[in-house]
């Protein structure tokens, strides 16, 4: 999957480190991190990426409102959403916005990496 | 889309009305926003939000301020230790002070309050948010104390 | 519920501490809390019982740990060792809430953003609470952990 852009959308420089130890060996270029939803849209806009990960709980803009913002802007957008909390409702909340993957914290790298492919191998 | 709140005024409203019924004079000297990781006060009081109003909130003190405070919170003349009854009074006070502050919020939102937790030492450090929190510094009779905040809501 | 959200607790540390520090955490005796520097990790919980999680260890294991989440590599600030530690509490609240809603159906947890203190000689208290204490040895030190809610809820 050489060449993809991910752009991660998450508040902690720890998350940013993870996905980009996970999936740069794996051909993908991590292009920027978002500490908030807000500046994550700014971002989708300046980067147009392939693939986001993206947090749930952040400040200013959460990952359900963001969730929102980027598919309204392209309802093609591939999000995988992040969350420590793996709660059915919190799920069936992002399912029903167009989120397809889901990730709960912490990740192995593997399993990181095989959601991406699977996002976007569809 | 959530905001970070601005309570300095609101603070200031909550202890004109809160803090002269418990007999402690009061006044307000300043606001400033802090390092993530910023130095605390020997007693510390926090309180956690979520749900509609997402956050931290602590008040810290001296010995000092603590002592009237108690005495203000359980109506006495003096207080020379700190005992079970007081830290109750300093968790109540701490509760009031944040509920009543938000509350004052022009917000629909429900106001959830964690149980209050009590922090002493020497030569503390506090983060209460990965972003910079706002202290709002007051003095207390003849000594100070501060409150810290980073709380989040829809306003 | 207490006791059962006690077991909780500690089947999430466990978990989140193997699957984030690759280590393993083991639930024991009580030990004499005499750890000269401490750092401390403080969840507020809310919804359906109002309470708090607290979690302590002392400074060098709070190093060791922020160490391995940092892949290894030297921190860039000394202050990340707070930053590292609290994604590590919220980790850990976020693995039991999930665990506490799916056994209480009816019950709904939310909680605050984790609020992180560092002292000498640092005391902890939450008066109105009722809670369970859990103990944890590893190699990288030992983890005191506090679950606790208001009489109201337990």
């Amino acid at each position: 999957m050489a060449g993809y852009k991910v752009l991660v959308i998450d508040d902690s420089p720890f998350i940013f480190k993870a996905v980009k130890r996970a999936l740069e060996p794996n051909g993908f270029e991590v292009v920027d991190n978002a500490p908030n939803g807000k500046i994550g849209v700014e971002m989708y806009d300046k980067y147009q990426p392939d693939v986001i990960t993206l947090d749930v709980t952040m400040p200013i803009m959460d990952g359900i409102e963001t969730a929102k913002a980027l598919i309204a802007r392209a309802p093609d957008v591939k999000i995988i959403m992040l969350s420590a909390m793996g709660d059915e409702s919190l799920h069936s909340q992002a399912r029903e916005i167009g989120v397809k993957q889901f990730i709960r914290k912490p990740f192995k790298p593997d399993e990181l990496l095989e959601k991406v492919n699977s996002l976007l191998g569809e | 889309m959530s905001e970070v709140l601005e309570l300095k005024d609101h603070l200031i409203k909550t202890c004109e009305e809160f803090l002269p019924r418990k007999g402690i004079r009061f006044s307000f000297i300043k606001e400033k926003a802090e390092n993530t990781l910023n130095s605390g006060d020997p007693i510390n009081l926090l309180v956690g939000l979520s749900k509609g109003m997402e956050g931290n909130f602590v008040v810290g003190m001296s010995k000092k301020a603590a002592l009237y405070v108690i005495c203000g919170m359980t109506n006495q003349e003096e207080v020379f230790s700190i005992d079970n009854i007081a830290r109750n009074s300093l968790c109540d006070f701490v509760a009031a002070i944040c509920g009543q502050t938000l509350a004052k919020v022009p917000t629909k939102k429900l106001i959830s309050l964690s149980s209050p937790t009590l922090v002493t030492g020497e030569r503390i450090c506090l983060m209460i948010s990965k972003t910079p929190a706002r202290k709002c510094f007051f003095r207390m009779n003849d000594t100070n104390f501060t409150i810290a905040y980073n709380i989040e809501g829809e306003l | 519920m207490l006791r059962e959200i006690a077991l909780i607790t500690e089947k999430a540390f466990q978990e989140v501490s193997i699957e984030l520090l690759e280590t393993e955490f083991l639930p024991g005796k009580r030990f004499i809390i005499d750890f000269p520097f401490k750092v401390a990790i403080i969840i507020g919980i809310t919804g359906s019982a109002t309470g708090r999680l607290y979690l302590e260890c002392d400074l060098e294991t709070a190093v060791k740990v922020a160490l391995i989440m940092n892949f290894g590599e030297r921190l860039d600030e000394p202050n990340d060792v707070y930053t590292y530690l609290a994604e590590f509490g919220n980790m850990i609240s976020g693995r039991a809430t999930t665990y506490m809603t799916d056994k209480f159906k009816n019950k709904e947890f939310r909680l605050s953003p984790p609020a992180i203190f560092s002292g000498k000689g640092l005391e902890t208290l939450s008066p109105r609470i009722k809670s369970k204490m859990l103990y944890f040895r590893g190699k990288l030190g030992k983890f005191f952990v506090d679950i606790g809610f208001e009489e109201e809820h337990q």
